[in-house]
């Protein structure tokens, strides 16, 4: 396992190559992360057994693909302003950035979006389209993208595509049609301990995680990141997740918050949708 | 533009225009509280010139001791830079639910920020504020906040709803039928994609259990003036709303 790390607890950010063409940019707090997350895991545990009560960190992911054109994905958040710059200048070592593609407007996925544009003036930013006051959320100049729209990098086509689940409004995630590359953006979701940083999820299960353990994880976190799923039909949104696995050759799953998926992607997708079902499902606790 | 709302209750803030003449509205509400401001919201960073004008014509010499947050995304962070930089000692009180090392500004201090924990009511300068979670919202870490003493609710993106440019200053009670049901949903259509993928009635059973706790005079939302003569009738017409956009 090579990564590349720069900085340490909020500033932390990780590179490893997941292709030769396509590195995942991500951070995660490691040692710092129960401090800086002030403990969450012990709470999510003791509410649900089975949850890893030292898993304090969670994963946040951006990916850069080094084709004939060059093409970000996300920006991290501001506390990784300097380390994601450090990184993305690396990896570029010397060549233009050609997009910068936001997948949606919260800090953690869009925070460095004029800091990226400051190093590199030349960038195109690419977000959703058809919506409507982007200036709002400081993407008042970026290219709008329907959903179908395409950007031929040479050797890849990065596909926008519409989500399934979404939180805010102005949400798109992004296929790759050679590689099997998705980016589902927020969905998935699982939290780690500071053993198991930047780990792909093949090197999560020699650290002790399991296919069992990803959907434990994600029927727990996913009711917060997406609570209006206690609204939802579990069997529909079953349906739903089927119809886009028949639809999507998934080969990488790059979720913004998940460990790479690289191997036994099936599987894998089979215990996400079992743990969308399962939340679904839940009984939601709501302070009214 | 700053308008009063009811008691010490104030709003300040501007519009966008956006497709087809519709405007979207980003409110920034404040509590006088007798001298001790309370700050909810920051607007938007592209409204800092009037915010801050119209927040220092309306405090005066008064500093707001703390800017509750109902979430960390733009229109509502946008300016506090501005505030923190005009009142130092002005405290940020945000979610138990988000991480501020990833969702706040990184020039933020630990010691700037105070969180608070849905079902928690704590005092802030004598002021009685209530934390519940936000029942419809799109930023997992957004919570509601609610002010007994007027009754107000402040209900970040829900509630909220496009409108023509001439209705910008206007509040319920200065239409002639209230807020057009027709404003109510295409805000929320908008703001909400999922809302198609679910259930209007079971979106109503947990407006329905919030209501009847609480004995909301005002709602407070971030993107449409402050309701505050009737509330049961806007809400009646955002439930119409709601299922025309639900299944």
């Amino acid at each position: 396992m090579t990564t590349t790390i720069y900085g340490a607890g909020a500033t932390r950010v990780g590179v490893r190559r997941i292709t030769p063409q396509i590195f995942w940019i991500s951070h995660s707090a490691g040692d710092q992360a129960a401090k800086l997350n002030r403990g969450f895991a012990e709470d999510f545990a003791r509410v649900n057994p089975g949850f890893d009560p030292e898993a304090n960190d969670i994963i946040y992911g951006s990916y850069l693909f080094l084709d004939e054109k060059t093409f970000l994905i996300d920006t991290l958040g501001p506390a990784q302003h300097e380390t994601m710059l450090q990184a993305l200048g690396d990896l570029l070592a010397g060549r233009r950035l050609d997009y910068l593609w936001i997948s949606h407007t919260e800090l953690p996925h869009a925070g460095n979006t004029a800091a990226i544009v400051r190093a590199h003036p030349e960038v195109q930013i690419l977000t959703v389209g058809g919506h409507d006051h982007y200036a709002l959320h400081g993407l008042g100049d970026a290219r709008q993208l329907a959903y179908g729209d395409s950007v031929d990098l040479g050797q890849h086509t990065m596909e926008v595509i519409e989500p399934l689940f979404v939180d805010h409004a102005l949400t798109q995630w992004i296929y790759e049609h050679r590689t099997g590359f998705l980016c589902p953006v927020d969905w998935a979701l699982n939290a780690q301990n500071q053993h198991q940083s930047f780990r792909f999820m093949d090197e999560m299960e020699k650290a002790g995680y399991s296919r069992e353990r990803f959907q434990h994880d994600v029927s727990i976190t996913n009711c917060v990141v997406f609570p209006w799923l206690r609204w939802a039909d579990p069997d529909q949104i079953a349906r739903m997740i089927d119809a886009f696995y028949a639809k999507y050759d998934i080969r990488i799953f790059a979720p913004s918050h998940t460990n790479v998926i690289r191997k036994d992607v099936p599987e894998y997708l089979e215990a996400l949708r079992e743990a969308m079902r399962s939340v679904a499902s839940r009984e939601f606790s709501i302070v009214y | 533009m700053l308008r009063h709302v009811v008691d010490d209750l104030y709003q300040i803030g501007e519009s966008l225009p956006g497709a087809n003449g519709w405007h979207e509205a980003v409110r920034v509400y404040v509590l006088l509280n007798d001298g001790n401001p309370l700050i909810f919201d920051s607007g938007s960073h592209l409204h800092a010139g009037q915010i801050m004008s119209r927040l220092q014509e309306l405090l005066g010499d008064a500093e707001p001791k703390y800017v509750f947050l109902t979430h960390t995304e733009l229109p509502h962070t946008g300016n506090i830079s501005a505030i923190t930089q005009a009142w130092p000692e002005v405290r940020l009180v945000v979610s138990s639910g988000i991480l501020p090392h990833v969702e706040l500004p990184w020039w933020v201090t630990e010691d700037q920020v105070r969180f608070a924990y849905a079902g928690s009511t704590e005092r802030y300068v004598g002021r009685e504020i209530a934390f519940l979670d936000g029942i419809l919202k799109d930023q997992p870490g957004t919570h509601w906040m609610f002010d007994d003493r007027t009754g107000t609710l402040f209900t970040a993106d829900a509630f909220g709803y496009f409108f023509p440019a001439e209705a910008d200053p206007t509040f319920d009670d200065e239409l002639e039928d209230g807020v057009p049901l027709d404003w109510i949903r295409q805000y929320h259509a908008s703001a909400f994609r999922f809302l198609p993928l679910v259930s209007g009635a079971k979106v109503s059973e947990d407006f329905a259990r919030l209501f009847a706790r609480r004995n909301v005079g005002v709602l407070a939302p971030t993107h449409g003036n402050a309701v505050r003569r009737d509330v049961p009738r806007f809400v009646g017409k955002f439930h119409n709303a709601i299922h025309e956009i639900c299944q």
